[in-house]
């Protein structure tokens, strides 16, 4: 077993992936003219990777709904702040940075509270009836599952083993610790492999 | 190796950053321990359920039409050494170094160039309150720029009407501070029906003091 070494960077993927357009080198005409202000080429721009930003989103965010608010307000900032956007880094990889940015300052509270570890928990103790996911016992599959995993131990799961950052990133991105990410990672390991092996 | 020191290197052999001969002690012991298999077998499980995760989920709806909502007719804001900041401190530095005429100018620049959006306090979901705000910011600017267009007109205009037009655009200046103010206490209070109040009504101030200039103008 390799482990999830070097997994799905956002960079590779976006340069071997045929599934999103890459816009840095195909559309940087695009993004030129969104950064004079032409809606429809933010538009194309929006269509194009919004599939992959609502995906970080609704991981990070735990519920449709507060993904749905998360993914209008990335697009939305990044509309405002797009013409600090220099093409040093992909378009795609400036705009995961911002909804990364913008899901930490949503979830920070919630994410604090989180980084407590009960000794014992389970997934199926964490599962709230206000959380929108399935409900205790439904056969939660590991999206679900990631879905109600506390906030702390969500985040760094997400941003670790399904997008690939290293944790030296994720410190720098969320503020938090460089142990502390590896602490709620194996936290967040430790809790799905419990359920996903029932 | 025991089951503890297995438990402790778990993780570091899933990320695959045991040294070498670490790792051979620690394939050794799973090979050898039934309990360590299966603690194995549910690391592998959650590898291989990880990587096969969607990269991709569209949203249950199409947010585009909200997000364009949001958008306002604002263009983005370009960071540029030669863009002065929008701010009514850098317009009366660049009023107070120039002559009457330069004044007239920097203050229909000023005036043309505060466009919406100078904060986030506005909901993204276009609720009615965002509806009305975008509304007069698109106002504002069409009042700021009909009267920078008025003013390059009069680009002859005496030092009085100069003077006078710096007035105006230190009075929107201040009005802007205030905007931008009222706005960062709505972002840290989103929703909150006495500032939302008062951030429209200092829109209405100063959409009334640029349509009473542009008056003014179109009329001397």
């Amino acid at each position: 077993m390799n482990g999830i070494e070097g997994r799905d960077r956002l960079d590779a993927a976006h340069t071997a992936g045929p599934a999103v357009p890459n816009p840095h080198d195909a559309d940087a005409a695009i993004i030129g003219r969104a950064q004079q202000g032409d809606v429809e080429a933010f538009e194309t721009l929006y269509r194009g990777s919004v599939g992959r930003i609502h995906a970080l989103c609704l991981r990070l965010a735990g519920d449709a709904t507060r993904a749905e608010d998360l993914v209008q307000e990335v697009y939305l900032r990044a509309w405002e702040r797009l013409g600090t956007f220099q093409g040093r880094s992909q378009f795609s990889t400036w705009l995961y940075r911002l909804a990364v940015n913008r899901a930490t300052d949503v979830l920070r509270s919630e994410i604090r509270r989180s980084q407590v570890v009960v000794l014992g928990e389970s997934l199926a103790d964490l599962v709230a009836p206000a959380v929108d996911g399935p409900a205790r016992g439904a056969g939660l599959d590991l999206e679900a599952a990631i879905r109600v995993l506390p906030a702390g131990a969500r985040l760094v799961f997400v941003l670790h083993d399904v997008e690939g950052y290293d944790h030296e990133e994720i410190a720098t991105m969320t503020g938090v610790a460089v142990g502390t990410s590896k602490s709620q990672l194996y936290r967040a390991r430790k809790l799905l492999r419990e359920h996903l092996s029932r | 190796m025991n089951h503890e020191a297995f438990s402790a290197k778990l993780e570091a052999y899933v990320d695959g950053e045991l040294p070498p001969v670490e790792e051979r002690e620690f394939e050794a012991h799973a090979r050898d321990c039934a309990a360590c298999v299966s603690a194995l077998a549910a690391a592998d499980q959650l590898v291989e359920r990880t990587r096969a995760l969607r990269r991709e989920i569209q949203p249950s709806r199409d947010l585009w039409p909200e997000v364009r909502a949001g958008l306002g007719g604002a263009r983005p804001r370009v960071v540029l050494s030669s863009v002065p900041r929008r701010r009514g401190r850098g317009w009366r530095r660049r009023v107070r170094i120039g002559t009457a005429a330069a004044a007239a100018a920097a203050a229909a620049a000023y005036l043309a160039t505060r466009g919406p959006h100078e904060g986030s306090a506005t909901s993204p979901r276009g609720d009615a309150f965002a509806l009305v705000l975008s509304g007069l910011e698109q106002e504002c600017m069409g009042a700021g720029k009909s009267l920078q267009a008025s003013l390059r007109v009069e680009s002859s205009a005496p030092a009085q009407t100069a003077a006078w037009t710096a007035g105006v655009a230190s009075g929107v200046s201040i009005l802007d501070l205030s905007i931008d103010e009222t706005r960062a206490a709505l972002a840290a209070q989103p929703g909150d029906p006495e500032l939302q109040r008062l951030l429209a009504e200092r829109y209405r101030q100063k959409l009334a003091l640029l349509q009473t200039a542009l008056l003014r103008v179109e009329h001397t």
